[in-house]
């Protein structure tokens, strides 16, 4: 049962072991650490529903909702103008974007931008668009049978 | 013995071949289109099937190395090691396939504020620090004592990450699968079953094949040390 095996050439040496193993260990020691932190710490920026958002007015906030109407060009300087509707409530918010839009974005979609609100206009932060796709899945074939 | 190592690889052969082809089939040609997401929300019937497999692959790992740390039979270290293998294999696959589908259906190839990718992401590095640690110490009792270990601190992760997207607020990570059912229709539902079971197999599978050669490895060596007369 004698286990010290006799160093082969191919072998890394021991001082070299010795760092890996302590890196192994500082990375998972970080890793769990981190872990932990991105699970239950709350976000640095505030999640709003568009009828909350007139409460952080000034502020940078990460807003919610449902795009109801949208005009212009999020590559054109006056930017891509839409309207947000609260997903319960009926407040709305006009936008203005400029950056990358996802594929999926359309009028109806529920969208999560970042941006901050001023004199009543949400002023997006440029490529901070991001579309939400719906919990649930339906068969395009047979829409009939939905339950909106 | 010998009969049921056999089996353990031909069942599972013979299943990944059936099931893995028919997933293919059934998510491109039998279930319809999603009416939001179109042809992009096909990726659904393999990115989630194959995370929720590397999960059973590290939980296996993780599962092996607590029997280690019981028995003090090395055959469960090996097993503990190939699930993890196994594991971080199809959690390749995950980092792959997700960001696919991220960039169809929220525009974004990763979302940092997703909590559920981050500690995903986080068990996929934890577990690839585990190679790291395993292979800096020499072979015997505290190298395997020792990954057990870390393998079994580790474990802790894996609910965290499914729990995350439930827990806690999540902004656009989907959840289809709730207290009240599937929301989708029963096609979908089947589908994703028999990409379930097809990305199981293939993980037994895989289990089954590196045991054996491990165990062949270990094998020859000892065989070798017979023929230089160090062993007996």
């Amino acid at each position: 049962m004698s286990e010290t095996p006799t160093a082969t050439p191919e072998q890394p040496k021991q001082g070299f072991r010795h760092v890996r193993l302590v890196v192994a260990l500082v990375v998972a020691s970080l890793l769990g650490t981190f872990a932990v932190y991105t699970a239950f710490a709350d976000s640095s920026i505030p999640v709003l529903m568009v009828a909350q958002a007139q409460a952080y007015e000034g502020q940078t906030v990460r807003l919610e909702g449902k795009v109801t109407q949208s005009t212009g060009d999020a590559a054109d300087p006056n930017g891509l103008r839409f309207t947000v509707k609260d997903y319960k409530g009926s407040e709305t918010l006009p936008v203005i974007y400029n950056g990358a839009v996802p594929d999926a974005y359309k009028v109806g979609r529920d969208i999560v931008i970042d941006g901050t609100l001023k004199n009543g206009v949400f002023t997006a932060v440029p490529d901070t668009l991001v579309t939400k796709c719906p919990s649930k899945y339906t068969d395009k074939a047979t829409t009939s049978d939905t339950k909106s | 013995m010998r009969t049921n190592r056999h089996l353990t690889t031909t069942i599972p052969l013979v299943l990944s071949i059936v099931l893995v082809p028919l997933t293919i089939g059934m998510a491109f040609w039998w279930t319809g289109e999603d009416i939001d997401q179109g042809l992009s929300q096909k990726i659904f019937y393999f990115h989630v099937p194959i995370a929720l497999t590397s999960y059973a692959a590290f939980g296996y790992g993780a599962f092996c190395a607590a029997m280690y740390l019981w028995k003090r039979t090395e055959v469960w270290d090996l097993r503990s090691y190939v699930g993890i293998h196994s594991g971080t294999i199809f959690g390749t696959l995950v980092l792959i396939t997700g960001p696919i589908w991220a960039k169809a259906s929220w525009g974004v190839w990763w979302n940092w504020s997703d909590r559920q990718l981050n500690v995903f992401l986080i068990l996929f590095l934890y577990y690839c620090a585990y190679f790291m640690l395993r292979f800096s110490l020499d072979e015997g009792e505290r190298r395997r004592s020792a990954s057990a270990v870390f393998a079994l601190l580790g474990i802790g992760l894996i609910p965290m990450s499914l729990l995350a997207v439930r827990v806690a607020q999540t902004l656009i990570h989907p959840t289809v699968f709730t207290s009240s059912g599937a929301a989708m229709p029963g096609t979908f539902v089947l589908t994703f079953l028999v990409g379930m079971a097809a990305m199981l197999s293939l993980m037994v599978l895989l289990i089954s094949v590196e045991l054996r050669g491990k165990r062949a490895a270990a094998r020859v060596l000892q065989l070798q040390r017979i023929a230089r007369g160090e062993d007996a």
